[in-house]
């Protein structure tokens, strides 16, 4: 825990646009920031006005990183990293996906996705 | 004003709806012409078939080999429906009917075994107009412009495989781009809507009522913070229907 705790330290304040908010949690623990939703009704696409205000406020405090589970439609990150300079990230949402074999390598696995979007 | 955030969302869905519209005006007078309207939802369900086959078989979403199946599939059905016409003219809407559903079954079981399935399925009908890539827009420009070609100056326009094919290859792009529905009305609206005014002045104006549909349906989306592509179609409905009203009837 403490382990996970000093590898995130630099991920502390970093601001973050999620999917929608499922990464709440993990948000907490680590200190990111939210910039954004892409999704703020799961599973209905985002209207046209909700995404040009979210590149309005992007552009004002530009996000590091685009958060989304696997299932996740993947044309609205990547639409959005095209345009806001922020990397798509990828997370395992539980163990069992994304070669997140037990609790650990979850963790493990989510850390070091995070920390390869900042450098 | 609209912002240039705004813009940059809206610009590409614009620049997709017009070129879906510079294809499927002309194509979609001759199916008119020819009374085959249902043709359109036949093939587009076909090439939808494809691209659903192709990435149950684990290729990507949008690359090249799913493309492939998707026109191969695409021109098998109008291939056989090129046949059909002349195997029995007479039933070729009922032939157009039965396809249509045949296809969209088999997109039905094909995706049973997805937990996504049904959003995938809406998605496919709906279209995702506001996530194209300008770079998405090239391949679809270059196909656009032989067909064009091929079109107003080649020498398909007389034979019926000629058209279907050209056809096929058209739909399952456009079907990506913007989804069943627009592609429907991309085709049907403006040359219904034109068909009572004189011939020379058909295509412009039907160009012309796709293109102000199309870029008003997108404004008025962004306004009233509703999904772009059903705006759309219901804007070019109101537009055609009105044209249509407005003409006098001609007598033959």
């Amino acid at each position: 825990m403490t382990r996970w705790e000093k590898e995130a330290a630099s991920l502390k304040g970093m601001p973050v646009v999620f999917h929608h908010r499922n990464w709440i949690y993990l948000a907490h623990w680590l200190g990111l920031k939210e910039a954004g939703v892409l999704e703020p009704k799961p599973g209905l696409p985002p209207s046209a006005a909700h995404l040009a205000q979210l590149l309005e406020n992007l552009k004002a405090r530009p996000a590091r990183a685009i958060l989304r589970a696997p299932y996740e439609d993947a044309r609205a990150s990547l639409w959005l990293a095209e345009r806001s300079g922020a990397r798509a990230v990828i997370l395992p949402y539980t163990v069992g996906a994304e070669g997140a074999d037990d609790l650990f390598r979850l963790f493990d696995i989510t850390i070091a996705r995070l920390r390869e979007a900042v450098s | 004003m609209i912002s240039a955030a705004e813009l940059m969302v809206l610009a590409p869905a614009f620049v997709a709806g017009l070129l879906v519209l510079a294809t499927h005006v002309p194509l979609g007078q001759e199916v008119l012409r020819r009374g085959i309207v249902f043709i359109d939802l036949a093939i587009a369900q076909i090439a939808v078939l494809g691209v659903i086959a192709a990435e149950g078989l684990g290729f990507e979403p949008h690359g090249f080999s799913t493309q492939l199946i998707a026109a191969c599939a695409a021109l098998a059905g109008a291939g056989w429906l090129s046949l059909t016409e002349r195997w029995f003219a007479e039933r070729q809407e009922a032939m157009i009917g039965v396809l249509f559903v045949l296809a969209a079954s088999l997109v039905l079981l094909l995706l049973s075994g997805n937990p996504h399935g049904a959003e995938h399925f809406k998605e496919l009908l709906e279209g995702q107009i506001l996530w194209i890539e300008p770079s998405a827009l090239v391949p679809v420009v270059l196909l656009y412009a032989a067909v064009l070609r091929l079109w107003f100056h080649g020498p398909v326009r007389r034979g019926a495989f000629g058209f279907y094919a050209l056809f096929a290859l058209t739909v399952t792009a456009s079907v990506q781009l913007v989804g069943v529905y627009l592609v429907f009305a991309s085709l049907i609206v403006p040359a219904l809507a034109v068909s009572r005014l004189p011939a020379p002045r058909r295509l412009p104006l039907a160009w012309t009522i796709g293109a102000v549909a199309y870029g008003g349906g997108l404004l008025l989306s962004l306004a009233a913070d509703l999904p772009a592509a059903p705006v759309i179609v219901c804007l070019l409905a109101l537009i055609g229907a009105v044209l249509l009203l407005l003409t006098p009837a001609r007598r033959a």
